[in-house]
């Protein structure tokens, strides 16, 4: 099986990258699959809270916030089939090596105006990122996630309704504001492993599905 | 190895974190003696045995170009903090 490499990047901080990857890592992890993960984030919101010992101690991850992020990207293919890596929240040389060895890039943005401007900076990026000889065979895929949405709240509609009539590549699934997310977190863990039949890895699970389908 | 392309966007944004490569040494300023600043200072209260405030009187008697200060300052450095020498000089006679 060939691995496969998810990003995620935005410009924007705080959308929530560290924990989406934290989240889609443990829901693998659950069903048994050896993903890794590589905390490019120079603020180590992952590899910081990851407990050794605890429910999702046996799961690779490294923190890597240098440039040479490629290389690592590289060597853990050989052992991982999915490598998730999680980027600072700002434009920088790490985030495009990581962007320049990912096979899919996932874009999360709050329904507010500074994610969504993040966002679109971020895609820009990865067009641009197309463009250079590294990438213009096998462009980097793409899709944007709303995050911290919360049910029957008009502003989300309104940005996916905007962001999809303008041609971007939006997951329906959505990761809702759940406090299980940041509960879990303390512990560096994630509902898929402490409650996997609840709502939030419910959640988790159906935005996988549609990733999966987007590989 | 790059491309010039991926070179060109990468040259545009910075390092992640800062590396000793991407630091750079910021020249600051000498101060000349006249504008340097006056050293702040902080006060420290120890409460200690009667037993040694009465040895350390005795040791000052002995010693009376020193002050408790400057017996606090040398058992810090006999502990290692760096303390430079000219704080071991009681300078209220020279003022």
């Amino acid at each position: 099986m060939k691995s496969k490499v998810i990003t995620l990047a935005t410009s924007k901080g705080g959308a929530g990258k560290s924990t989406l990857a934290r989240n889609l890592a443990a829901h693998w992890f659950h069903l048994g699959m050896d993903v890794a993960i590589i905390d490019a984030d120079p603020q180590g919101s992952i590899i910081s809270r990851h407990d050794a010992n605890g429910l999702l101690g046996k799961m690779t991850v490294v923190a890597e916030p240098e440039e040479t992020v490629g290389n690592l990207v590289a060597e853990l293919k050989e052992k991982h089939p999915i490598i998730i890596v999680d980027t600072g929240g700002f434009r920088n040389k790490t985030t495009i090596r990581s962007l320049v060895a990912t096979d899919l890039a996932i874009i999360p943005l709050k329904p507010s105006a500074d994610d969504v401007s993040g966002a679109l900076e971020t895609h820009n990026l990865i067009q641009e990122i197309n463009r250079t000889p590294e990438r213009i065979q096998s462009p980097i895929k793409y899709r944007m996630i709303l995050t911290m949405t919360q049910q029957g709240i008009i502003i989300a509609r309104h940005i996916r309704t905007e962001l999809e009539q303008m041609g971007f590549l939006v997951l329906k699934a959505e990761m809702f504001h759940r406090v299980a997310y940041p509960e879990a977190a303390i512990n560096g863990l994630s509902p898929c492993v402490i409650d996997p039949e609840g709502p939030a890895a419910r959640d988790i699970s159906t935005i996988v599905m549609e990733i999966n389908n987007s590989l | 190895m790059s491309s010039k392309q991926l070179e060109s966007i990468l040259s545009r944004v910075p390092a992640a974190t800062a590396t000793y490569t991407t630091m750079r040494k910021v020249q600051y300023p000498q101060p000349t003696p006249a504008s340097l600043p006056k050293e702040q200072t902080e006060r420290i209260t120890a409460v200690v045995p009667k037993k040694i405030k009465d040895e350390i009187r005795f040791y000052l008697t002995n010693n009376p170009t020193e002050t408790e200060r400057i017996i606090i300052l040398k058992g810090l450095k006999l502990l290692g903090f760096e303390i430079e020498d000219s704080l071991l000089v009681d300078k209220r006679s020279t003022r």
